[in-house]
């Protein structure tokens, strides 16, 4: 009667350790966590720093720093800084500035990126004209490739691509380097 | 015809003395049986499960195999040497684990015997059963402490432990389900393999693929479990991130649209399940936000502000 006793209290003990294992089991901790990088910035940003690589630029703008110029994109410009900033492009050191006038600045900016679209492009662009400033865009897909632009983010079954305008760059006196050039799409 | 009946008179007697012979044999053999399974279960209550098991196992091939008795006594033997086990090291040392083993086996061969004759003790059925529920238990504490203490790999040893679980539960009683705990482990393993993937100082894509193949299992088990479709898109979607993340100023440009294409493939891979889930709570905030999030990385900009205004719409009811 006591060994019956003792057997049941036992057998208690053990379902409710069993229990209790099963509701740590079923209790969800520590799930995954969505992560929140801005996966287009980190794309284009890679993008800007091998179009900064790969091409070659006039000679009197191999003095000083290196400079990519972000307008109207915060996410990019932090991503630029953060990844890409003091890396060397050939004997230059690598500086990512963020400019509210693109007009400006334009002067001082090897690689301009603006996501500027209508009169705001139009001045930028008259503006730049000739000048050995690769000038990048990002329009909506269904919107043809802006006159002057030399490079143009688009996106292609999901997926960020370029198309480039070799006139536009001749014209400002860029080479574009051979890897630039055959990953460039047309549309 | 005087030849024929003694031909028939003969044949008669010689059957006759067959079947006398082969019951005789047949109960010589069960008392030399019953004196075995007397012999070790003394040396058993002695806690001689050495000799016990000596005694008995060689019988359980031949004149007790079919001895419901004999079979108990060899499992509970094995039982209480795993216990001994278990007392002076671990339920899973080797010698443990082919102690439960052995038990499990012959105690559930003492029931399956017990069940269909009837002709023994009907208590060999439920001695069987209270040692089989021991055990069972014993094979759950183990999943619970392989999931806790979870080290690279031992996913397929924690879901043996629970087959073996689920296998003597289902001898205990048919109408035990267990889908809903195995999915939970499913859940577990996968969630225990993502924690090894992000501690891990170089990338595994072995890690990785656990995680997702522990998710659809549970998803296979259970088609309307929310987490594991949730938590498998997070999954998909969070990997393509951090091999966008990878990249630097030593990649490629080659390399760079390889990576690209990648991780294009996992967001589209892990809209599918975030959809689905979706549809399971349609005004849960974590999945909205999540299918903002993979449209807005997959450059869907009028999907992902659709379900952003979805979101806005949930929050701001939430707060009125």
């Amino acid at each position: 009667m006591l060994r019956l006793g003792i057997r049941n209290i036992y057998l208690l003990l053990f379902t409710t350790v069993i229990s209790l294992s099963f509701s740590w089991l079923q209790s969800d901790q520590g799930g995954p966590k969505l992560d929140e990088a801005n996966t287009i910035a980190i794309t284009k940003a890679s993008f800007l720093f091998q179009f900064a690589r790969s091409n070659d630029w006039p000679n009197d703008k191999k003095q000083g720093n290196f400079r990519i110029g972000i307008q109207g994109n915060t996410a990019l410009y932090n991503l630029l800084v953060e990844k890409y900033a003091g890396q060397s492009i050939g004997s230059q050191m690598l500086e990512v500035v963020e400019i509210d006038d693109s007009v400006l600045m334009s002067e001082f900016i090897h690689v301009l990126y603006t996501e500027s679209e209508g009169e705001e492009l139009q001045q930028l662009i008259k503006f730049t004209a000739e000048k050995p400033i690769m000038v990048v865009t990002s329009v909506d897909a269904d919107t043809a490739m802006p006159e002057g632009a030399v490079v143009n983010f688009v996106v292609q079954t999901s997926r960020i691509r370029y198309e480039l305008d070799m006139e536009n760059a001749l014209k400002r006196g860029l080479i574009v380097g051979n890897r630039i050039l055959s990953w460039a799409i047309t549309r | 015809m005087g030849n024929h009946k003694m031909r028939n008179y003969i044949g008669t007697i010689l059957v006759l003395s067959l079947c006398v012979f082969a019951s005789t044999q047949s109960y010589s053999q069960n008392l030399h049986s019953d004196d075995i399974v007397d012999t070790a279960i003394d040396l058993a209550e002695q806690e001689l499960f050495d000799e016990a098991i000596k005694m008995i196992e060689p019988a359980l091939l031949k004149e007790a195999k079919d001895n419901a008795r004999a079979w108990y006594v060899a499992g509970y033997s094995h039982k209480e040497k795993f216990k001994r086990e278990v007392y002076v090291g671990s339920s899973t040392s080797g010698l443990a684990l082919s102690e439960r083993g052995k038990a499990v086996a012959q105690l559930i061969k003492a029931y399956e015997i017990d069940s269909k004759t009837k002709t023994t003790s009907p208590t060999i059925s439920s001695l069987s059963l209270d040692a089989l529920d021991y055990l069972s238990k014993t094979y759950m504490n183990d999943v619970v402490s392989g999931v806790r203490g979870f080290t690279r790999g031992m996913d397929e040893k924690i879901l043996e432990y629970f087959n073996e679980f689920v296998k003597i539960r289902m001898t205990i009683d048919k109408n035990e389900d267990w889908r809903s705990e195995e999915v939970e482990i499913e859940k577990n393993l996968a969630r225990a393999n993502r924690l090894l993937l992000e501690n891990t100082s170089t990338d595994s894509e072995e890690l990785f693929t656990r995680v997702i193949d522990h998710y659809t299992r549970a998803i296979e088990l259970d088609g309307d479990d929310y987490t594991s479709r949730y938590n498998l898109a997070i999954n998909l979607y969070n990997r393509g991130v951090a091999r966008l993340k990878s990249i630097d100023h030593t990649t490629a440009m080659f390399e760079l649209m390889e990576i690209q294409d990648a991780c294009v493939e996992l967001f589209e891979k892990a809209l599918n399940p975030m959809l689905a889930a979706h549809r399971m709570s349609p005004e849960r905030k974590e999945t909205l936000k999540g299918l903002v999030t993979i449209y807005k990385a997959l450059s869907n900009d009028d999907e992902s502000d659709k379900y952003k205004r979805a979101l806005e719409a949930v929050v701001k009811a939430d707060r009125e």
